[in-house]
């Protein structure tokens, strides 16, 4: 931890994770420990031909979630041919009751609660920290897997058939049948060293059965070494036959980073000779407005901006900038600000910032230049509650700048594409070139196009016959995606006009045309209303589209489909960020897809959502319904230093047809919120960085 | 430990971006972006940092008021120049774009080291200081964490007395008060010093920055 933070109170928390990904300072067993707020690890872990992959969220300071990708080397499944079998699965734990100087930490928690089940286990759990807590017991019972040693009564029986066709939570089994007691004991030689014991209550049957592991007793040993917060490792003796070991590595997108960025510093504000203010002698003079136009350019420049726009009044000034380089835009606000008080002639008392989506105003902060020259080295509170945002339409009589368009990039580079722990393979992954330009004749106009070329890659291999097949399924709009990957010709991936504009108060829209996406081509519409300082929005999106042929030129398949939703998005004011779509899907279906996010005020998102159509499980296929769990990387927390780049990995359930949507480029959501009071007061503190 | 991090988040941005090794252009402003060679050099740790000037070089290269800093967590030295006034804050500037912010001698703000310190509340240090008077405060100082929060240093100060004594450095000579300062924050324990002149203008100061800056040195060079 580099800067001093508020201290939290320390309810049984580590770093460390065991066997099953999520934090324990025990090896198989649960625990009602919970790691530190916002972390995220991934563990590896690995005992007698069982890899498990798992990564682990701590969602909130009592809720942990975790995604696990299993490989098992010689599990016999019925219908089943490869000889590693792949298995995904969900954990969620809530530490009920948190610990004090009396009573334990007490957790219930639900493994693999999702899908197929095989580590399908339900446990209720406690655990106390002794000798300041160096010492840590647990004692718990579990149904399930949990139940399959030495059990010692039945709560009913525990079903084990598969739930619509597997995907669904499997609350029929949950706390059903045998329930056994397992145990622990764990102590932190020192801070890093920790052994631990435990009684386990996992008999391993299936395992046993098919005679991957041997287990001679229910007890595991455990050493583990903790290099830092980020990086530790186990050794584990199971059931007195078997070794396992840990690998895991973590991050917290709260605390990891370079606190406030190593970018260089901003120009400070030049403070106005006294009694200048008055002198109005400038607006008269065309060459000096010219030299204020030409020095602001210039230095906005410098600081990696645009000026697109230009209103100089006798005493306020609206500038309307291009930022490409800052992803916190309370930063880049900042900054132009402090370039206008070097810059603007003295009787200038008020700056409007304006911020554009692709040359469309969407945003503007009002400052008084005399809040600058007094709050510059305030507190950045200060200042924000001398600023007054509006939406787009605020208007001095700008003027482009001759130069502004048109305006053009392109970019050549190589690409990867990937597929992350399908069911069937860890990784997929597509190498090619990609090239990309675009094209922007006047303000809120956009082509866009962008040719790739694969090399090579798995990405077009056609998986393996669905173990569910599905009945009466939807039309193909998705599960053909291979096919799209087949060719090494070059692909047109997309080539669109777009079209961007304020439509009111407060209303945003966006109209594309062209071939929208690898796979669709047509035209999308889309409005939405978003106050500056309002935690809700409003949008609405209608599309006509057209499946696109399988080499991805100009050529369109006979499948047409009229697509689009009613989307509401609320931000919780709690880190927590949700979005409900109503609306009809790709194949005709329709539906609602729910989607929940935390999400990080330097651009970290970790989230997940779900949908569910009109197309029943049985259609849909393999999982049920079409889920996953995704994560935004800001480039500039990696990095330190600004940059408007991220990444993003979805790990989502097999393609398939139904509750699938359009990827259409530039959504407005979330290119205008950033701009907004409610995004920029998040990190304001950057105003002044 | 900060390191390794920043070496496993550096890596991770390696993946998420796929490839850096691009072609761009365009006809608007150019975007410094990270590319390959700056995260490999990163990753292999190879320091970019020059020599830095002497002194007397250093001063011969301006007319304006210089500051020689050393930051104790970093083994950093840097010269700065007076770049801007704004009422009684000073900004002095390197000439790699970092600058730190003078209140009366005073370090109150920095920009670019990094763990960068966002604003101080110190007056009543500063009067005490300055006064060459013995007393208990309050300072406060503001950080941003990673993810742009602003947190507070919040600490209790005791300022003392510590003697008289020459200070000498580039062109400045001057008797000067010691002034200690000693603080409790959070457990942390901070030992800041500095020394006035007769006229209350703090020529030396060494104050706590943050845990990977350390504390910074700064000598008034040229006034």
């Amino acid at each position: 931890m580099a800067i001093p933070a508020a201290v939290t109170a320390q309810n049984l928390e580590t770093p460390n994770t065991a066997m099953y990904g999520t934090p324990s300072n025990l090896i198989d067993m649960p625990t009602a420990e919970t790691a530190p707020d916002a972390q995220l690890s991934t563990t590896v872990s690995h005992v007698a031909g069982t890899t498990k992959n798992t990564l682990s969220f701590q969602i909130t300071p009592r809720i942990t979630g975790a995604f696990r990708y299993s490989a098992i080397d010689g599990l016999i499944v019925p219908g089943y041919t490869n000889s590693t079998y792949y298995d995904r699965s969900f954990d969620i734990s809530y530490q009920i009751l948190t610990e004090n100087s009396w009573r334990p930490a007490i957790s219930i928690g639900l493994r693999d609660f999702i899908g197929t089940g095989l580590y399908s286990s339900e446990y209720i759990v406690a655990t106390k920290g002794f000798a300041q807590d160096r010492l840590r017991l647990t004692a718990g019972v579990g149904w399930g897997r949990l139940g399959t040693y030495n059990s010692f009564a039945d709560v009913g029986t525990r079903p084990n058939t598969l739930l619509g066709t597997g995907g669904v939570p499997t609350y029929d089994r949950w706390f059903r049948g045998p329930v056994a007691g397992f145990g622990g004991i764990s102590f932190a030689v020192t801070d890093k060293l920790t052994v631990k014991a435990e009684y386990s209550s996992d008999a391993y049957v299936e395992e046993v059965g098919d005679g991957i592991l041997q287990r001679k007793n229910p007890y595991n040993f455990g050493i583990d070494y903790r290099h830092s917060d980020y990086l530790g490792f186990g050794l584990y003796s199971l059931g007195g036959s078997e070794y396992g070991a840990v690998l895991r590595f973590a991050l917290n997108p709260k605390n990891t980073g370079v606190p406030g960025g190593s970018e260089t510093a901003p120009v400070p504000v030049a403070l106005r000779p006294t009694a200048s203010a008055r002198d109005l002698g400038w607006t008269t003079s065309p060459a000096e407005r010219q030299s204020v136009q030409e020095e602001t350019a210039a230095a906005l420049a410098r600081e990696g901006m645009e000026l697109e726009g230009l209103a100089l009044q006798a005493n306020a000034a609206q500038v309307v900038i291009r930022n490409g380089r800052f992803d916190i835009e309370s930063q880049a606000v900042g900054r132009t600000a402090r370039v206008l008080t070097r810059t603007m002639p003295p009787s200038v008392e008020t700056f409007v910032i304006t911020q554009v989506v692709e040359g469309t105003p969407v945003s503007s902060v009002t400052l008084k230049r005399s809040d600058l020259e007094r709050l510059e080295n305030a507190p950045a509170a200060a200042i924000l509650d001398r600023a007054e945002f509006s939406d787009g339409r605020r208007d001095l009589g700008v003027e482009r700048l001759a130069d502004a368009y048109p305006r053009y990039s392109w970019s050549f580079a190589p690409y990867a594409q990937f597929s992350f722990f399908d069911p069937d393979n860890p990784l997929r992954a597509d190498l090619g070139l990609r090239l990309k330009g675009s094209y922007s004749f006047a303000p809120g106009w956009v082509l866009d196009g962008s040719i790739t070329n694969r090399i090579g890659g798995t990405l077009s291999r056609t998986l393996r016959p669905p173990r569910v097949v599905p009945v009466d399924p939807p039309p193909v709009v998705r599960s053909d995606t291979p096919l799209y990957n087949q060719t090494r010709e070059p692909r047109l991936e997309k080539l669109t006009l777009s079209k961007y504009a304020q439509l009111g108060p407060d209303l945003y829209g966006r109209m594309t045309v062209g071939y929208l996406e690898p796979i669709f081509a047509g035209v999308s519409g889309e409005v939405l209303w978003k106050q500056t300082g309002s935690r809700l929005a409003l949008g609405i999106e209608a599309n006509y589209v057209a499946k696109r042929d399988y080499d991805q030129l100009f050529g369109v398949q006979d499948y047409r489909v009229a697509t689009g939703h009613i989307s509401a998005y609320y931000d919780f004011g709690n880190g927590f960020h949700g979005q409900l779509d109503v609306g009809r899907y790709l194949a005709g279906d329709w539906g609602a897809t729910v989607a929940l996010d935390r999400e990080f005020a330097n651009g970290w998102r970790i989230g997940a959502y779900a949908t569910k159509t009109d197309v029943s499980a049985a259609s849909f296929g393999e999982g049920s319904f079409d889920k996953g769990i995704r994560i935004t990387l800001p480039i500039s927390w990696a990095l330190g230093t600004p940059d408007q780049r991220k990444g993003e990995i979805v790990l989502k359930s097999l393609s398939r047809d139904g509750g699938a949507k359009l990827n259409v480029d530039g959504r407005l959501y979330d290119r205008v919120r950033g701009t907004h009071r409610s995004d920029m007061a998040k990190s304001w503190g950057k105003f002044w960085r | 430990m900060m390191t390794l991090s920043r070496t496993f988040s550096r890596l991770a941005a390696v993946v998420a971006l796929g490839a850096l090794a691009a072609c761009t252009g365009s006809n608007g402003v150019e975007q410094q972006r990270a590319g390959l060679g700056d995260i490999t050099s990163i990753l292999l740790n190879r320091s970019t940092a020059t020599a830095a000037p002497s002194v007397e070089s250093a001063l011969a290269r301006t007319e304006l008021p210089v500051n020689q800093l050393r930051l104790t967590g970093r083994d950093v030295t840097a010269f700065v120049i007076r770049i801007e006034q704004n009422g009684p804050y000073l900004t002095y500037a390197s000439g790699d774009q970092r600058t730190v912010i003078y209140k009366n001698g005073m370090i109150v703000g920095t920009r670019g080291l990094g763990e960068d310190l966002m604003s101080s509340t110190a007056d009543r240090s500063l009067a005490l200081v300055r006064g060459r008077k013995n007393g208990t405060v309050q300072r406060i100082q503001r950080y941003l964490t990673p993810d742009n929060r602003t947190v507070e240093l919040v600490a209790t100060c005791e300022i003392a007395y510590g003697g008289e004594e020459a200070y000498s450095a580039g062109l400045v000579k001057t008797p000067v008060t010691r002034m200690t300062e000693s603080c409790v924050a959070e457990g942390l324990a901070i030992e800041n010093a500095y020394l006035v002149d007769r006229r209350g203008e703090i020529v030396f100061a060494r104050q706590y920055l943050s845990p990977g800056n350390g504390y910074v040195m700064s000598y008034s060079l040229r006034r």
